[in-house]
């Protein structure tokens, strides 16, 4: 797999037992030695000196692993983990990164004392040896892994690291199942790469102390061997002071050093093979030098000659070797770094290059940096990061989204009329913008509260409102009631006004609430209004209240707690209910319609209490979709079933419609075309659905979302005239000149329109009439927005063309999902619908709404004309 | 060049106290080596894309985000109980575990320099799928690739 096998990787040429029996064998014999070095000083010292020792660095160099898997102090330091009573702890972090200069430190310590100490002193040499077993034992009780001695203390370590780095025998560490990470390029794991990662490290003092104990060592062994002394005289036997000796000692190591870093500055070999160079000078040098006569017994000549060939022959092929696993190394390692350049990451870098100009927008308190591209609105980005920012109608009129703008302002699109007005409905100043209006031009940088640039309602200079007026009751506490009483508010500062609302929640994002569905934030970042708006413009908030009737001719709101509210002027806001289809069953538990942040809520828990695992959505409308997407996202197997041909039929075309269906059945959503439901089944709770081509679909949640009903029955008791909803005329007066209606309550012209924006626009005429200040209602086309699905689908005005009309379509290629289509009448933009995202979108939807003129030459495509608009 | 060599060489080696893990080899975990510039755009189209700088905390362990993160640029490490487990150079992948169960992040990923990544939400991977189901496919089965390359790296550390 890699031509650098780490020990698991290898084969073991002993099994396991034999190794823990050689290990105990040797921890026996160093035992013996101890003993004879107490017994017979002399002959013990000449078995150390003359035999054990120098034959050690041979066995380093050569095959450093059968030294490391016998060692008595590796096999002392490993029997507390393989009995199963080592305390395993880590290393602390200072003690690891001082390890190695620890290791070095003793290591000189111990031998540069050979001469004044140990040489000579066969107790001596015993009791350092009992207390480097004693030590290994302990490390190994109190440390993980091999870390408790052969990993940090041992200071034979760095001398088997520097000698080791290219063994020419593998033998894989036999102690170690599993690696538990104990230290860093830990030695028994892969011998022939650990020195070189020590000098790869990114850290230069670490690479540093490597280099240091390599360049010196050199001069070390010359010293030792050089310096006057005699192998059993103490220095001051020596001819020389301890001073003068360790002075001298130090001075060769300098020079050393010196070399080493003199040749690693001219860079002629890499610091690989200098370290595996200076390795090979100080065993030959060792060799050489070393004391033919110890303790009265000469070495015979010729042994000595074929020891110092034989060691430098290995030392020179050691070198070599060293050479080629670098080139090895480096055909990996900086061959690695070259293919690192030339990674395939082309398409991306290409996608990065393509993507136009791009801004960095920061979102506050996240500080989340966000790459935006030119044109993207910040509410955009602000979903794909997920912020808590709750998207609402995305036209500016709903307020969900606002934000303080802290910097770049001048990089966002301009603020419009609608976006403007909502801002002031909810008291913030020119620092905030609504994200869904506001388009990356630049670097910006935002915050997500708004708490800063909310400011107190300054004091209106209002003059030539109706005096007379001295009570306004508004019965409705969603949008068109908020706006009603907001613009009241606005033109009359002095008269009281009461809002009465059935819901027990202040105005709330009601194009939202289906997040209420799958999300677990429940109302939060729903409410619409900063929790003081109806203090601040003096409305008296009536929530969770019903209106049990109305009195016209006395004028009096008679609520059903029994409080009477008399009125001067009153603006119907009722809204609507989900219409119900009158099937057979549909009382049954488990059948929901969605229409209020309750009934969400209502069906998030119905699913919990119950476990559903299969829901049927009634309604291939935009709700309709958004729910199926809700429950999909719950985690349910969801199936939409439409009575008509296509999804959104309102709202596209045939193709428009096709196109969506792919996509949500894409999504794993079933969709039923052209089903109509008959009955609801089951026993209690509703567990299937009949179709009329005698289908059922088995279920645990129905869920009914067929279109709306305006609230209108107060106002037909009342006597007021009543169509499907309120009849208004276009000052939003209903046949009672002192009632007024708007929202979905309200039929204007023969028409109930479910949406935020023409509530808004009627709420605002209503308001100005009520306290005198004439207005026209001037019905805007219907923009219907799919939201939150992960495809955006808006369409504007009219869908189906009529005979004359012109026709522009633009279809997105094959796997694009985008489609694009424009309605021309008698030459001006009746209707437009998009799928996907179209930069050009905003414009084209201003440009439905005033009716613009478009000229089309037969052929022309739309592509060739929605840039017209930007 | 100094620390693209320790990390290329770190492969070799042991898990270490700072490094628990050997990082991986960044070029076996190349996230969509072979989509074109459409392909990353469609991709692009439903992501976060955030830029970090370096020692941001660009997720943290615990906190839940089904999400796969695509590091498109710089380097990011990934730290279990504060030791450094692996080490992802872009263009690759982070988070896969939490996209595929759902539970909270098995790390925090730290950034070792600045960088740029596209964060795909699992519901924005289902529209993606939805729209585009052929490059959905691709992604998912380079995600599996990548994701089975990560697990070979463990079983063998742990295997022994």
């Amino acid at each position: 797999m890699t031509a650098f096998p780490n020990y698991l990787d290898r084969r073991q040429p002993l099994p396991l037992w034999a190794w823990r029996a050689l290990a105990g064998a040797s921890v026996l014999g160093a035992l013996a030695l101890v003993a004879v070095l107490f017994v017979d000083a002399h002959a013990g010292l000449i078995a150390w000196w003359l035999f054990v020792l120098p034959v050690l660095p041979l066995v380093w160099l050569l095959a450093p692993g059968l030294w490391r898997n016998v060692c008595p102090m590796a096999a002392l330091n490993q029997y507390p983990r393989l009995l199963g009573f080592t305390r395993g702890k880590t290393v602390p972090p200072w003690l690891r990164r001082n390890a190695f200069a620890i290791q070095v430190v003793l290591y000189f310590a111990l031998i540069s004392t050979r001469a004044p100490v140990f040489d000579h002193n066969g107790a001596a040499v015993g009791v350092l040896m009992l207390v480097a077993l004693g030590a290994a034992f302990a490390g190994g009780v109190a440390f993980k892994g091999k870390s408790g001695w052969c990993g940090t203390f041992c200071p034979l370590l760095p001398i088997q690291r520097l000698y080791g780095q290219t063994p020419a025998v593998p033998v894989p560490n036999a102690y170690c199942r599993p690696c538990v990470g104990c230290v860093k390029n830990c030695y028994d794991f892969n011998p022939d790469v650990a020195a070189a990662a020590d000098l790869a490290d990114e850290d230069p003092r670490y690479v540093a102390q490597r280099k240091i104990f390599a360049g010196t060592f050199p001069g070390f062994v010359i010293a030792f061997f050089t310096i006057p002394s005699s192998q059993i005289a103490a220095p001051a036997d020596m001819g020389i002071s301890l001073a003068g000796f360790y002075g001298q000692t130090v001075a060769y190591m300098l020079v050393s050093l010196g070399a080493f870093y003199l040749l690693d500055a001219l860079a002629l070999v890499t610091p690989v093979l200098l370290t595996a160079v200076f390795a090979a000078v100080a065993l030959n040098a060792h060799n050489v030098l070393r004391f033919p006569t110890a303790f009265d017994w000469d070495k015979p000549g010729w042994l000595l000659v074929g020891e110092n060939v034989a060691v430098a022959a290995v030392t020179v092929v050691f070198v070599y070797r060293t050479w080629v696993k670098e080139q090895l190394l480096g055909g990996t390692v900086f061959g690695a770094a070259q293919q690192l350049d030339a990674r395939p990451a082309a398409g991306l870098e290409a996608a990065r290059a393509a993507s136009g100009e791009t801004y960095e927008v920061t979102f506050l308190p996240q500080a989340r940096r966000a790459v935006a591209r030119r044109g993207a609105t910040l509410l955009e980005v602000a979903e794909k990061a997920e912020l808590p920012l709750e998207a609402g109608c995305r036209m500016g009129v709903c307020g969900a989204d606002p934000l303080t703008v802290l910097a770049g302002d001048e990089q966002l699109s301009e603020v419009r009329s609608e976006e403007r007005a909502t801002l002031e409905r909810l008291g913030l100043g020119p620092e905030c913008r609504l994200a869904c209006c506001a388009r990356i031009l630049g670097d910006v940088r935002v915050s997500l509260d708004v708490s800063a640039g909310a400011r107190t309602a300054e004091p209106r200079a209002v003059d030539g409102y109706d005096r007379s007026i001295e009570r306004v009751v508004v019965i409705g506490n969603g949008i068109a009631g908020v706006t009603a009483a907001d613009h009241v508010r606005r033109a009359h500062p002095d008269c009281a006004i009461d809002l009465v609302g059935e819901e027990l929640h202040p105005l709330y994002n009601r194009m939202a609430i289906s997040r209420l569905v799958y999300g677990r934030t429940a109302m939060s970042g729903l409410l619409l209004l900063p929790d003081d708006w109806y203090e601040r413009n003096a409305v008296t908030c009536w929530l969770n209240t019903q209106v049990r009737g109305i009195d016209v001719a006395g004028r009096v709101v008679v609520l059903g707690t029994g409080e009477r509210l008399p009125y001067d002027r009153l603006i119907l806001a009722m809204g609507s209910s989900a219409s119900v289809p009158p099937l057979q069953g549909v009382g049954r538990a488990g059948v929901f319609v969605v229409r209020r942040a309750d009934d969400a809520g209502g069906v998030r828990a119905y699913v919990q209490r119950h476990q559903c695992r299969r829901a049927v959505v009634v309604g291939g409308g935009p709700l309709g979709i958004e729910v199926a997407y809700a429950l999909h996202r719950l985690g349910l197997r969801v199936r939409i079933v439409q009575r008509s041909d296509r999804l959104l039929r309102r709202e596209l075309d045939p193709h428009g419609g096709e196109l969506v269906r792919r996509y949500v059945e894409g999504l794993g959503i079933g969709v039923e075309l052209g089903a109509e439901p008959t009955a609801v089944e089951g026993d209690e709770a509703a567990s299937a659905l009949a179709l009329a081509d005698a289908r059922r679909l088995p279920l645990d949640l129905l869920v009914l979302c067929a279109g709306i009903r305006p609230n209108a029955e107060l106002a037909r008791a009342a006597g007021l005239a009543v169509g499907r909803g309120v009849l208004v005329d276009e000052q939003m007066r209903t046949s009672d000149a002192a009632i007024f209606a708007a929202g979905d309550v309200a039929e204007v012209a023969g028409e109930v329109r479910g949406l935020w924006p023409n509530a808004v626009a009627q709420a605002e005429v209503a308001a100005a009439n009520a306290v005198g200040a004439p207005r026209r209602y001037e019905p805007a086309p219907p923009v219907a927005v799919v939201k939150g699905i992960g495809l955006a689908v808006t369409s504007v005005g009219a869908v189906d063309a009529a005979p004359g009309d012109e026709v522009l379509t633009v279809d997105g290629s094959e796997a694009e999902l985008r489609y694009a289509r424009l309605v021309v009448r008698d030459g001006r933009l009746a209707g437009a619908a998009f799928v996907g995202n179209w930069p050009e979108q905003a414009e084209v939807l201003t440009a439905v709404a005033e009716g613009r003129r478009l000229t089309v030459a037969p052929g022309d495509g739309i592509a060739h004309h929605l840039p017209r608009f930007v | 060049m100094v620390s693209g060599r320790a990390l290329n060489l770190r492969r070799f080696m042991n898990p270490s106290p700072e490094h628990a893990l050997v990082p991986e080899d960044a070029a076996e975990t190349v996230f969509l080596a072979d989509c074109d510039a459409d392909e990353w755009n469609r991709i692009v189209a439903h992501c976060e894309w955030r830029r970090f700088g370096a020692g941001d905390d660009v997720a943290r362990e615990g906190e839940v985000d089904r999400a796969l993160l695509i590091v498109v640029a710089g380097t990011v490490e990934l730290l279990v109980g504060g030791r450094v487990v692996n080490v992802i150079e872009a263009p690759s992948l982070v988070g896969e575990v939490t996209f595929f169960d759902e539970g909270p992040r098995s790390g925090t990923l730290r950034a070792r320099s600045d960088g740029e990544l596209l964060r795909l939400p699992f519901p924005a991977f289902e529209a993606l799928a939805a729209e585009a189901p052929v490059l959905a496919r691709t992604i998912l089965l380079d995600t599996g690739r990548i994701v089975a390359r990560r697990l070979r790296r463990l079983t063998t550390l742990v295997a022994g």
